[in-house]
C-alpha cells in the first residue's frame, strides 16, 4: 500500500510541476489544430471522388478517428529523450539511489506530463472535431469511460515501447534511430494516418497482431465504432502487450544498471 | 564498530577509444576500440561509527565513482563492499532506507516546486508516517534556518538556500550515514561556514557518520577528524587530519610588520612577499628554531604586528601528490 502510495504521490507531484508548463503544452496545440486540418481537408477531397464511406468509416468518423489517434501521441512525455540523456550523461546515478523502481517512478513522473498534455488535447481535439465535421455519429456517452481506458492503456503502452528504447542507451551512444523508426511503425501500422481496414488485407491481419495498432488504431477504432466484443479483443492485446512490454523494461533495465559506467563527476 | 568496511574494490570501465581524424572516425566504426580505464585500484578502507571522514583527491581520481559504489550505484569490477551490515548492490533498496546522499551539483529538489512539496514527496518515498513526517519537516526547518523558505519554488532560491534545502532533505528519513559529495561547491564563505556549522551539530546530535568529499581545504580542517586522499583510484595516505597538518605542515608563513623598512639577510627564511616593512617569510620549522628566528626578527626593527599561521591545507595536499607521484614514478623507474 506504501509502495502504491508512493507513485501516487510522484505523480501528483509531476502534475504540479507540468502545470508551470501549461502555456507551453497550449501553443503545441496550435499544431494539432493544424495538422487535423490538413488532414480534414484531404479526406473532404478523398471523399467527394468515393462516396460516403470508405472502409466502413464515413467522413465523421474518419476525423474524430484520427483526432483521437492524434491525441494519444500528442500527449506521449518527453520519456525517451530524458531516459536517454540521464543514461548518456550519468544523471540516472542521482536517480537511482532511492528506494523505488526507477521504472515506475518514471512512468508516474510520465504520467503527470501526459496527464497535463491529454487534458489539453482533448479539450482542443472536442472543439476540433465538433467545428470540422460536428459531434461523433452514434456516440453512446456510456461507452465513454470505456473508451478512455482503451485510450490510457494506449498511452501506457507507448510509455513502455519508448522507455524500452531509451534504455538501450546503456549499450548504444546514439539511439534516437530506434525512436524514430518506432514513432514511424506507429505512424503508419499503428494506424495513426490511416485506420488499418485500409491497408491491403494481409497487412491488416498482420498488422493485427503487432503492438503498434494497440498504441493508436485500438483507442481511437473503439472511439468511433464502438463494439463490446471489439472492446474486450482490443484491451486484451493491449494488456497483453503492455506486460510483456514492463517485463521487458524491467528486465532490460536490469541489465542495463550492471553496464552502467558512469565517468567522472 | 566499523559502518562501512570495503576491501580490495576495483572498478574498471570500458572507454570506446577513437584515433583522431576523420579516418579515425571510420575506423572506429568498423572495428571499435576500447581501452579499460581504472578508475578505482585496489581499494580497502573503514569508517567507523560517528565517524566524520574526508575523501579528497583531485578530479578523475575516482572518488565519485567510490561513492557510488557505496551507495549501490555502480557495480564494482572486483572487491567487496559492506555498508551497515549491507551489500549495496544486493540490498541496494534496504541500504537506501538507512544512508543519505547529497550531490552538490545535483539536485533532488523539484525545480519548479516549493521544497515543501519535495519533503512530502521524499516522505512518501521512505514510507515516513504522516505525524512524524511533520515533525521532523518542522524540526529540520528550524534547524536549517529554511522555514520561510518552504513555500518558494526552487529555481527562486539562491545556491546556498537550496544546498541547505538539499541536506535537510536528504535527513528527513534519518539516516545512519550521510554522503556529502562537494557540498560547499561554489558558496560564498558565509554561506560555507553556515553549512559546515550545520554538519559538525548533525554529526554531534545525531551522532549521523558523515563521508564528504570537497576540494574545499577548509571543509576537511574544520569538519573531519581523519582524511583519506586518493589519486588514480589508489589511496595515497590514509590519516587523522592533526597528523596530516602535523607530519606536512612544518611550513609556517610569518606575516611581519615593521615602522621602517627592513632588510632579512638570514638564508634559513624564504621571503615570499616584501613591501619594505611588510614582509611575508615562509619557515621550515623542522630545520630551524622558531624561537631562535621569532627573537631575530623583532630585533631587526620596532614590530608593529606579527602573525603565524599554517599553510592552507590545499597547498599541503598538492605538495603530497608531488612527493608520491615522484615516489611512485621512481620506484617504477627502478624496476
Amino acid at each position: 500500500m506504501k509502495a502504491l502510495n508512493k507513485y501516487f504521490y510522484i505523480f501528483k507531484i509531476s502534475l504540479s510541476n507540468n502545470l508551470v508548463y501549461v502555456s507551453n503544452f497550449i501553443a503545441r496545440n496550435m499544431f494539432f489544430v493544424f495538422i487535423v486540418y490538413v488532414m480534414l481537408l484531404l479526406w473532404q477531397n478523398i471523399y467527394s471522388h468515393q462516396g460516403n464511406m470508405i472502409a466502413g468509416y464515413t467522413l465523421n468518423q474518419m476525423i474524430w478517428y484520427l483526432i483521437i489517434t492524434e491525441m494519444v501521441t500528442l500527449s506521449r512525455s518527453n520519456v525517451f529523450t530524458e531516459v536517454s540523456e540521464d543514461v548518456k550523461k550519468g544523471q540516472i546515478a542521482y536517480l537511482i539511489n532511492k528506494p523505488y523502481h526507477y521504472i515506475f517512478y518514471c512512468f508516474s513522473n510520465s504520467l503527470g506530463e501526459s496527464g497535463v498534455k491529454l487534458t489539453s488535447n482533448m479539450i482542443i481535439g472536442m472543439i476540433m472535431g465538433l467545428v470540422y465535421v460536428g459531434p461523433l455519429m452514434n456516440l453512446n456517452l456510456v461507452h465513454l469511460p470505456l473508451i478512455l481506458i482503451s485510450l490510457l492503456l494506449g498511452m501506457f503502452l507507448n510509455f513502455f515501447i519508448y522507455i524500452n528504447l531509451a534504455l538501450t542507451a546503456f549499450w548504444f551512444e546514439e539511439n534516437t534511430a530506434f525512436m524514430w523508426i518506432y514513432s514511424k511503425l506507429v505512424f503508419t501500422l499503428g494506424g495513426m494516418l490511416i485506420p488499418i481496414e485500409m491497408f491491403p488485407g494481409w497487412l491488416e491481419k498482420v498488422a493485427r497482431y503487432l503492438p503498434f495498432a494497440y498504441v493508436t488504431y485500438g483507442p481511437a477504432r473503439l472511439g468511433v465504432k464502438f463494439s463490446l466484443s471489439e472492446f474486450f479483443s482490443i484491451i486484451s492485446f493491449q494488456v497483453f502487450y503492455l506486460t510483456v512490454f514492463i517485463f521487458i523494461s524491467i528486465f532490460v533495465y536490469r541489465r542495463g544498471v550492471k553496464e552502467l559506467n558512469v565517468n567522472g563527476g | 564498530m566499523s559502518i562501512i568496511t570495503v576491501n580490495h574494490l576495483s572498478k574498471t570501465f570500458r572507454v570506446k577509444t577513437k584515433e583522431q581524424g576523420f579516418r579515425g572516425s571510420i575506423k572506429a566504426i568498423v572495428t571499435p576500440n576500447y581501452k579499460e580505464v581504472q578508475a578505482v585500484k585496489d581499494l580497502s578502507l573503514r569508517v567507523e561509527e560517528g565517524e566524520v571522514l574526508a575523501f579528497i583527491g583531485p578530479n578523475g581520481a575516482g572518488k565519485s565513482t567510490t561513492i557510488k559504489m557505496l551507495t549501490g550505484i555502480l557495480h564494482p569490477t572486483m572487491g567487496e563492499i559492506n555498508v551497515l551490515g549491507l551489500d549495496p548492490i544486493m540490498d541496494r533498496k534496504k541500504l537506501s532506507f538507512k544512508i543519505g546522499t547529497v550531490f552538490g551539483q545535483k539536485s533532488q529538489l523539484w525545480f519548479h516546486l516549493p521544497p515543501l512539496d519535495s519533503f512530502n514527496l521524499l516522505g512518501r518515498i521512505y514510507e515516513i508516517e504522516e505525524g512524524l513526517l511533520k515533525k521532523r519537516i518542522t524540526n529540520l526547518t528550524e534547524l536549517f534556518e529554511i522555514a520561510d523558505l518552504m513555500d518558494t519554488p526552487v529555481r527562486k532560491l539562491s545556491l546556498g538556500q537550496r544546498i541547505r534545502c538539499e541536506i535537510a532533505a536528504s535527513l528527513l528519513h534519518q539516516p545512519e550515514i550521510i554522503f556529502l559529495d562537494e557540498p560547499t561547491i561554489g558558496l560564498d564563505v558565509v554561506v560555507k561556514q553556515k553549512i559546515r556549522d550545520l554538519i559538525k551539530t548533525l554529526n554531534k546530535e545525531f551522532k549521523t557518520t558523515i563521508f564528504l568529499t570537497s576540494h574545499d581545504a577548509g571543509d576537511i580542517e574544520q569538519l573531519c577528524k581523519r582524511a583519506i586522499i586518493i589519486n588514480h583510484g589508489q589511496i595515497v595516505l590514509n590519516e587523522s587530519v592533526k597528523n596530516l597538518k602535523y607530519n606536512y605542515m612544518n611550513q609556517k608563513i610569518i606575516d611581519i610588520k615593521y615602522t621602517e623598512p627592513v632588510v632579512i639577510e638570514n638564508p634559513e627564511l624564504k621571503v615570499l612577499k616584501s613591501k619594505g616593512y611588510a614582509i611575508k617569510i615562509e619557515v621550515d620549522s623542522s630545520k630551524c628554531d622558531l624561537d631562535r628566528i621569532i627573537a631575530e626578527l623583532m630585533k631587526l626593527g620596532k614590530v608593529v604586528d606579527i602573525t603565524i599561521s599554517d599553510p592552507p591545507l590545499e597547498e599541503i595536499i598538492s605538495g603530497i601528490y608531488q612527493e608520491k607521484a615522484i615516489g611512485g614514478d621512481s620506484l617504477e623507474g627502478a624496476k
